[in-house]
């Protein structure tokens, strides 16, 4: 292992080692957070940030005791450190979120590197991974995700319901002359890609991690997603049906949010229920 | 190093971050030209071409409010171009902004084809996009240039890498969009008339007006044929 350890440490002599490194990175990424708060985690796509960020922090103290190694280490982590640095500054400096908040697990992983050694940042890699999914998708990749999702959800209720007296009610993802209109209520689909980071850390934290398992589940992501995204415009059209369309435009997206999230979690408990027996036939030693 | 010092100099370091973050905002330097006043410097008649206001106003783009100058020019044969030149003062997020390829299957067309060309001026040459899209049977040739600050990108990393350059510079990062596009019934061979509409518009500019709409840097002389 890199650098000599220098004994273990007590919780107070932990705290007091990492009193200014805190400080520090107080002084960086409050900022971030306010803005991420007020401007990203506000709008649906984002909306996961809060509850991922917790899941990280959660994660990290699980983990705490491989910080009572301290390491006189290697220069790898003051370089990374010192990368995620140059990062935040141009991120910071030019109002871009992405690599501002992009240089946080490098900053920190950076840090646990350089005074805990590099077992430390193994041991931490998965809160730091984490943080990855609190950087905000750019708008193109999101429609790049979100665009063929709405347009199938549209196509199927438009299928499902042809014929029917709620045939007017069903959304649209084109207007008339072929240009790109979502149906009010449809940009309540946008919390799915949230859904799916939440469904990776479900992966990830769901224990026993057996193969059979992680592979169904990894491959269920995105089935799921498009079941609660049907679902939801089902219950769209129908909503619209009944109490036309501008109850449907001023349709609560934190509403929206829930519905899509029950949809998804009942799905995946379903799968993961499935899956389960399979595992312990697999692997009978296991209690 | 102890790893107690160590910790000391990194809370220094972030904290000397967060300062060099603030001290190097874009904007704390004056532009070093005047802002362009797009009604004032687009020329309403060029070389027997007159232009029509279609749209003036202010249209959101990457996030944040610019300004939008759109005219139709007629020659006395009837035929038609439509120029678009939106002007943004603060640099929105590389990777938010909208190509005008993107937009395309948004509103409804069919992107057929888009390709990097170089467009060929007097003493000069611009890296330019040409897209082709179709709308029923109609074909709708555009030819297009960004400008960040005072050098033409294409594509987002080449946006993302002028508008951190620009902003580390200090000067405000200024984005202009210049396009201009017609409407076909065939699929034409080339974009001959866009290039020559584009001329005769250049050379009714004025100097200042020409540097800011082409970027005086990454031009190069065309090229001998």
């Amino acid at each position: 292992m890199a650098g000599q350890l220098a004994g273990p440490q007590r919780a107070g002599n932990l705290l007091q080692l990492w009193m200014p490194a805190l400080a520090g990175g107080a002084v960086l990424y409050l900022p971030t957070l306010h803005d991420l708060a007020t401007n990203v985690w506000v709008q649906t796509a984002h909306a996961h940030g809060p509850l991922v960020l917790l899941l990280a922090v959660w994660q990290a103290s699980l983990r705490r005791d491989v910080l009572r190694a301290v390491s006189a280490g290697p220069a790898g982590g003051m370089l990374l450190f010192l990368g995620g640095l140059l990062v935040y500054v141009v991120g910071r400096s030019q109002s871009l979120l992405l690599l501002e908040a992009g240089s946080a697990p490098l900053v920190l992983g950076g840090m646990v590197w350089a005074l805990h050694g590099g077992a430390a940042l193994r041991a931490m890699a998965p809160p730091l991974l984490m943080l990855l999914f609190l950087i905000p998708l750019p708008g193109f990749v999101l429609d790049g995700i979100m665009d063929p999702l709405r347009e199938i959800a549209a196509h199927i209720a438009a299928v499902l319901f042809a014929g029917t007296r709620y045939a007017a009610a069903a959304p649209a993802a084109h207007a008339a002359d072929g240009s790109l209109w979502l149906s009010p209520g449809m940009t309540g689909l946008d919390c799915l890609p949230g859904l799916a980071a939440l469904g990776l850390l479900y992966i990830y934290l769901a224990r026993p991690p057996a193969l059979m398992r992680v592979t169904v589940l990894l491959a269920s992501l995105l089935p799921v997603a498009l079941l609660a995204a049907v679902a939801y415009t089902l219950a769209l059209t129908l909503f619209v049906h009944y109490f036309g369309e501008a109850a449907g435009m001023a349709m609560d997206p934190g509403f929206s949010a829930l519905l899509l999230l029950s949809v998804a979690l009942v799905a995946w408990l379903g799968i993961d229920g499935l899956v389960q027996p399979r595992d312990e036939s697999l692997q009978p030693g296991v209690a | 190093m102890m790893p107690g010092r160590r910790a000391v100099f990194m809370a220094t370091a972030m904290l000397g971050a967060a300062l060099v973050a603030i001290a190097l905002r874009p904007g704390r330097l004056p532009e070093p030209a005047p802002t362009v006043q797009l009604e004032a410097t687009l020329p309403h008649r060029i070389n027997g071409w007159q232009g029509y206001e279609v749209a003036n106003g202010t249209v959101l783009s990457g996030g944040r409010a610019g300004q939008r100058l759109t005219r139709q020019y007629f020659n006395q044969d009837g035929e038609g171009v439509l120029l678009s030149v939106t002007l943004v003062n603060e640099a929105g997020d590389a990777l938010e902004a909208r190509r005008p390829e993107d937009e395309i299957e948004r509103m409804g067309s069919q992107l057929v084809q888009v390709t990097r060309d170089r467009l060929r001026l007097p003493g000069r040459s611009v890296p330019v996009t040409r897209v082709m899209a179709a709308r029923g049977s109609r074909y709708e040739p555009m030819t297009y240039w960004i400008t960040i600050g005072d050098r033409v990108v294409r594509g987002r990393l080449e946006w993302l890498g002028a508008q951190v350059l620009q902003g580390l510079s200090g000067r405000p990062v200024q984005v202009i969009e210049v396009r201009v596009s017609s409407v076909a019934t065939e699929m034409p061979q080339g974009f001959a008339g866009h290039d020559h509409f584009i001329n005769m518009l250049v050379a009714e500019l004025p100097a200042a007006g020409v540097n800011r709409l082409l970027g005086p840097k990454l031009t190069r002389a065309p090229p001998e044929t």
